[in-house]
């Protein structure tokens, strides 16, 4: 019976984590998860692939605990340096700048940090249980998602753009336009043809996104700060414990931003190539739209720290999922993992699941495990970390350039990269001055190469029919949701200019 | 009397829509299928970048399309980042590209002590000697953390053998 | 952990450089000095991956690395790297520019790689200038169904009348072109859909229903088959691996035997022969490393290891099969 095999998997992987050599291969894989998180430019994908090569021969339940150990930390990290610093140790932490340094700024970097950890840990909790809880139905839930569906996801995230403009409407499109421009960029593999790389071989796979985003948010805030000067933070006011556990509270009193960050980072997890970039962008508007005071976002409000935080862990639960049902890597941590599989004899596929039980189980809990244990060392140390705030900028910028190239570089080893990140800084600061959303030209480069791909992958598929796309019942309540959010927002917004227009007449 | 509002957004929504338009022509040089949607994504940005042009001028059209979009100019104003003078700013700029340069033929562990240790005594008018213990523990820590513990090689520079 | 933390750069260098950096002395790039036959390799070897991790040439290389490591004369590190990008033809076009010291040699995707030359595309890689090292292994294709299928034969597509969907990764890909010499030499129309990220992504696709079979590796398909899944249609072995699934020879088509896709390792042009002589060597004899053995077997996949001439000569047997078929190859929409 299903159950009891669970049950007993469960156990035994637990009896593994407590081993001596199991826990610590756990603690080592946050230590690490941790510190590659929360450099800018490397991240979860580095770290798993530095250190496959040290587990050969090692026994699988407890290369699954150091490897769970790493992903479950990685974006607690990042959020570290997001918070502090505004440059995202990982790309999906970039969302947590967008509220996380403002309130840095404002002294309360020990709130920001208290949150974004507890938030991290909850969601990436819910995560692991919604996954294990559809584990009896994962072959059809992957199977329910074809390009159809994936399309329609992707303009989905696209219209969260037109969203999520904070103000500045015209230039957030443009700088979509400018997202898409790029991801065309390179290699078309539906139809086998190259585009727009000016010659060179290095942009034959299209824009690196790493490279791209550690310039853009990274990079720039560093020009930015390397232009305004002073410290961080005006204020000591962050180094008090007690405003840490007034963030772990907040928490839970915007419990509903929580919940909302967790599913939206599980569902997006578990859509192969969005990944938790994505998520957490998707999870900071939808924070925004249900907030009480949509008008602070940007300024410093927790509920644009919880919601992000929340998803870019709840994703780590939701890409095991097409990974465990089929082997299709869910984000790109998985798919290098599954390299790690691939070495331990682990073969990715629908039988691995069913022949290796026991290590997945290992795998999982050493993820729920992780989660837990990141948050608490990084409350632990936030009283010390916030004192970052105060370093003078003129060491840390440099230093932070100096870490994210270098960072850069280790990834593919291609000083292309590096060049990349640069020019990337470089834009991304010109787009800070003249205010042009990063934001929307992220979700347009992640999201245009899916859309197009998926575009003519369906329109293959239905031999060049248009009416595929409402014809199967998943795509149809996307175009539905799609349009629903596009509309309703207008909608709003001329009640409210109707009424403030009704008022004077009384 | 129809001008501009704020010259330096002007011209880079104009520069903008130029763009679209060498990008529409880039995108035509390719056959239909690989060109159609970048050719549109063209349109698109031209189409906007014109729209976005014309509120920051001083006419009827652009103030309607301001009502539009919802902003207004004392708000964009309001919140611009103050310009510090082109010195910082081309500094700021300059340095990272410099040291990008730097590395290609120097490699990372080379430029990385000597680019804090200038950045900070020269820009940041830090001390000398303040620069530069700053600058041998950030370069010492990055080379234990990528070199020693995790066995990655750094970028060698030009100079050293390597190769792009 | 043993060795690696032990063997990691001394200071020496480092220092070395900074001095060197700090004089901003002369210009001239090093240029790498002959390697004598007894000294190789005293660097180590990075073994490229086109393709990114996940897939069977990552797990191919990542099986024979430790294999190759202890076949070596030469104690030095034998280094996966995954140089994904347009379709495999980005390194490759890496080990065509690389240095023929014997430090760079790559896994190459056969026929697939042969194919842009084959359709008349510009490529920046000659499978001719390069040098060829060995074959590692040959997994033989299979064309399948969704388990669930209402197909029950090749005469079945037949039947359908109409065109068949049958999906891939893309235009370089050895399974895409599989697909067409399996489709021109039974009669029947095929629309292929390209763009999927990988075999299972495809294989998948095939169970959802986007189309209506698929051909892959008999390896790859076997996970599926086994997990109840997909269904085999025809097999290109020579012997069925599955029951009931009838060989290509058997419907009438022995020519199409060992429609595979092979694992061929390259090197750069004008690598020394004695280099040559070393790596091949060592490849022999890590194909009867016993712990290599085990770990395929494990892993299902096959070693079918040839030497570097008898490489080369399958090699050129196999693209003239895929040759025969070249007009149908190419982008649809040219």
């Amino acid at each position: 019976m299903p159950n009891t095999n669970m049950l007993e998997s469960t156990l035994a992987a637990l009896h593994v984590l407590f081993t001596p050599t199991g826990s610590m291969f756990l603690m080592l894989g946050v230590v690490v998860g941790l510190l590659f998180g929360c450099m800018p430019g490397l991240g979860g994908t580095t770290a798993i692939a530095l250190l496959m090569p040290l587990t050969y021969g090692m026994e699988s339940n407890e290369a699954m605990a150091l490897f769970g150990g790493i992903m479950g930390a990685v974006s607690a990290g990042g959020s570290i340096s997001a918070i502090l610093i505004n440059t995202p140790g990982t790309a999906p932490n970039a969302a947590t700048c967008f509220d996380g340094y403002p309130l840095a700024k404002q002294g309360k970097a020990g709130i920001a940090i208290g949150a974004a950890s507890v938030a991290s840990t909850i969601g990436g909790i819910i995560g692991v249980v919604v996954l294990v809880a559809v584990i009896p139905l994962l072959k059809s839930i992957v199977l329910l998602f074809g390009p159809p569906e994936f399309f329609m996801m992707a303009v989905m995230g696209l219209t969260a753009i037109a969203v999520s403009t904070g103000g500045q409407f015209l230039r957030g499109l443009i700088a979509a336009a400018f997202g898409l421009i790029l991801a065309f960029v390179g290699y078309d593999s539906v139809s086998g043809g190259i585009r727009f790389t000016l010659g060179t071989d290095y942009l034959w796979d299209g824009i690196s996104l790493v490279p791209a985003l550690t310039g853009l948010f990274a990079i720039s805030e560093m020009i930015a700060l390397s232009v305004s000067g002073g410290t961080i933070s005006s204020e000591a006011k962050s180094t008090r414990i007690v405003s840490v556990f007034e963030g772990v509270r907040a928490v839970f009193v915007h419990w509903k931003t929580l919940l909302q960050g967790s599913v939206i980072g599980t569902i997006i997890g578990a859509i192969p190539g969005l990944g938790g970039t994505v998520a957490a962008f998707l999870s900071y508007t939808a924070a925004q739209q249900i907030s009480k005071h949509p008008e602070t976002f940007g300024k410093g409000n927790i509920e644009g720290v919880i919601g992000p935080e929340a998803a870019n862990n709840a994703k780590d639960g939701g890409s095991l999922i097409p990974t465990l049902a089929f082997g299709i890597p869910g984000s790109a941590e998985m798919a290098v993992f599954l390299g790690v599989l691939v070495l331990h004899g682990l073969e990715p596929g629908p039988m691995l699941l069913i022949e290796h039980q026991g290590v997945m189980f290992s795998l999982i809990l050493a993820l729920t495990a992780s989660c837990i244990i990141a948050t608490l060392i990084t409350l632990v140390v936030a009283r010390y970390l916030v004192l970052i705030t105060l370093v003078d900028v003129h060491i840390l910028v440099p230093a932070v350039i100096a870490t994210s190239l270098v960072g850069v570089y280790a990834l593919k080893e291609t000083f292309g990269d590096v060049i990349l990140a640069a020019v990337f800084g470089i834009v991304g600061y010109l787009m800070i001055r003249f205010k042009f959303p990063r934001v929307t030209l992220v979700i347009a480069l992640i999201l245009g190469g899916i859309a197009e791909r998926t575009l003519h992958q369906s329109l293959n598929m239905a031999s060049g029919d248009w009416t595929i796309f409402f014809t199967r019942g998943i795509s149809l309540s996307l175009v539905i949701i799609t349009l629903g959010c596009l509309t309703i927002p207008a909608i709003q917004s001329l009640r409210r200019r109707r009424k403030l227009e009704e008022e004077p007449a009384e | 009397m129809t001008g501009l509002i704020e010259w330096r957004n002007f011209s880079i929504s104009i520069g903008i829509a130029i763009f679209g338009v060498i990008y529409i022509v880039w995108a035509g040089t390719y056959p239909r299928d690989l060109g159609t949607l970048p050719g549109l994504v063209g349109w698109l940005t031209v189409i906007l970048g014109l729209l976005d042009a014309l509120t920051y001028t001083d006419t009827a059209a652009g103030a309607k399309v301001r009502r539009l979009v919802g902003h207004t100019v004392e708000e964009d104003e309001a919140d611009a980042p103050k310009d510090k003078d082109w010195r910082t700013l081309g500094a700021s700029i300059g340095w990272p590209a410099a040291y990008v340069t730097a590395v290609a033929f120097f490699g990372f562990i080379a430029t990385t002590p000597v680019y804090i240790v200038l950045y900070m005594w020269l820009f940041g008018k830090r001390s000398l000697r303040f620069s530069l213990i700053s600058s041998l523990i950030v370069t010492v820590i990055i080379w234990i953390t990528f070199e020693y513990l995790f066995q990655y090689p750094l970028f060698d520079g030009l100079l050293f053998g390597a190769s792009f | 952990m043993q060795n690696t933390v032990l063997t990691s750069g001394p200071f020496g260098p480092v220092l070395a450089k900074a001095v060197i950096a700090a004089a901003v002395g002369a210009v001239t790039m090093t240029s790498p000095a002959p390697v004598r036959a007894a000294d190789y390799p005293s660097k180590n070897i990075e073994f490229v991956i086109p393709f990114s991790a996940g897939g069977g040439f990552d797990r191919t290389v990542r099986l024979w690395s430790p294999a190759l490591e202890r076949a070596l004369p030469h104690k030095v590190q034998v280094l996966p790297t995954n140089v994904p990008g347009a379709g495999g033809r980005k390194a490759l076009a890496m080990i065509m520019r690389a240095k023929p010291d014997g430090t760079k040699i790559a896994i190459a995707n056969m026929p697939g790689a042969a194919l842009p030359e084959m359709t008349g595309e510009k490529i920046e890689y000659d499978l001719d200038k390069m040098t060829w090292i060995a074959r590692l292994g040959a997994e033989p294709y299979m064309v399948a169904v969704p388990a669930k299928s209402s197909i029950k034969s090749v005469a079945d597509l037949k039947k359908l009348n109409r065109t068949i969907k049958i999906p891939s990764t893309d235009y370089g890909s050895t399974a895409f072109a599989a697909g067409v010499v399996f489709g021109e030499t039974m009669g029947l129309k095929l629309n292929q859909l390209t763009g999927y990220k990988g075999t299972n992504d495809y294989i998948v696709a095939t169970i959802r229903g986007d189309a209506d079979a698929c051909v892959a590796p008999v390896s790859t398909l076997a996970k599926f088959i086994k997990s109840g899944d997909m269904r085999g249609l025809v097999t290109f072995e020579d012997k069925s691996t599955f029951e009931g699934v009838p060989t290509i020879a058997s419907l009438g088509h022995p020519e199409l035997t060992g429609l595979a896709v092979e694992r061929y390792v390259l090197a750069p042009p004008k690598t020394p022969a004695n280099i040559v002589k070393v790596l091949s060597a060592a490849f022999a004899k890590a194909s009867t490393d016993p712990q290599l053995i085990e770990a395929t077997e494990k892993a299902k996949e096959e070693i079918a290891y040839l030497d570097a001439d008898a490489a080369k000569a399958q090699a050129e047997k196999s693209i003239k099969i895929y040759e025969k078929h070249k007009k149908l190859m190419g982008r649809p929409n040219d």
